[in-house]
């Protein structure tokens, strides 16, 4: 069970699941102190999934992070180098996201992690933000 | 039970889950063959939905129908007056329609309807596409790799994921 300070995946930042934590991310394995199993995913998964559907490039959100600033700001910064959703997209994202992990192509993956994390009679965890959260403690 | 020739949900027009049952439906309504059950919800709910991913009026896909264009033209026709929605957002809208009626702020309403069509105890039926399925006489999809991943070859624009092995690894982290 991990205990990295990171954002919940829920949290939101501009009516966005999961980017504050996308950001958070960036600014611990800047200072050296995201733990080694998050290393290999940095860019991909959710944050690849997110920076897609912002339209912006990872390496140039690294860039920018570490310039510093707010996440708010942040996000302006990629409204304007890629692209501002509407409401109605920001939902689609949402709900996209929030379900992802349930009867899909990484529910085997999600099952496997749960095995793996000791958590395979927790029926409650059906998706990837729940078991983030768990395996976060929260 | 209905069986009214409307499509599965599941069936794609040009990789797009659900755009040819809308169509089906206008068509259905046009020749008065479309029960008043049905009619209500015209334009809105799911229709509503996939006219707004495409930033298409509703009404104009219905005079496009109207003129007889086939599915493919009618589509062409929402990307020219919307916009041309790139692979990840088809993707990302997939499975946000194929998921839709579980763990939502509909989901209350799946049940209603579950009860009212004498569904309750179709553990199964847990989305409004497996409902719809049930509810016009298809038999329930509960695989995963079906709706995702199917054998038409107009649904191979739609796997994104293959593009990236690991993306389906990276989910936790």
């Amino acid at each position: 069970m991990a205990t990295v300070a990171l954002h919940s995946p829920s949290e939101k930042v501009g009516g966005l699941f999961y980017f504050g934590r996308m950001l958070d991310k960036i600014r611990l394995h800047a200072k050296g102190e995201l733990p080694p199993d998050y290393h290999h995913n940095l860019g991909k998964g959710f944050d690849k999934k997110c920076v897609t559907f912002l339209r912006v490039d990872y390496e140039q959100l690294i860039e920018r992070v570490k310039q510093g600033g707010a996440d708010e700001e942040i996000l302006q910064w990629c409204f304007k180098v890629g692209r501002q959703p509407s409401e109605d997209d920001i939902y689609v994202w949402n709900e996209f996201m929030r379900k992802r992990g349930w009867n899909d192509e990484v529910s085997e993956t999600l099952q496997h992690r749960k095995k793996e994390a000791g958590m395979s009679d927790r029926s409650d965890i059906e998706t990837a933000f729940q078991f983030i959260d768990a395996d976060e403690r929260r | 039970m209905r069986n009214l020739g409307l499509r599965s949900p599941y069936d794609k027009v040009g990789g797009l889950l659900y755009f040819g049952r809308m169509l089906d439906k206008i068509r259905s309504h046009a020749r008065g063959e479309l029960p008043p059950v049905y009619q209500e919800n015209l334009g809105k709910g799911l229709d509503e939905k996939c006219a707004t991913f495409l930033r298409a009026k509703y009404s104009l896909i219905v005079e496009y129908v109207n003129e007889g264009l086939t599915d493919g033209a009618i589509l062409q026709s929402c990307f020219a007056m919307g916009h041309r929605p790139s692979e990840d957002e088809i993707y990302m809208w997939n499975e946000f329609m194929r998921k839709r009626g579980w763990n939502d702020e509909v989901s209350d309403a799946l049940e209603r309807q579950k009860k009212e069509q004498g569904m309750i105890s179709r553990s199964e039926i847990k989305t409004l596409f497996q409902f719809i399925d049930a509810d016009e006489g298809r038999s329930v999809n509960v695989t995963i790799q079906t709706a995702a991943r199917g054998k038409n070859p107009s649904r191979t624009a739609f796997r994104v994921d293959s593009k990236d092995p690991m993306d389906c690894l990276a989910i936790t982290r």
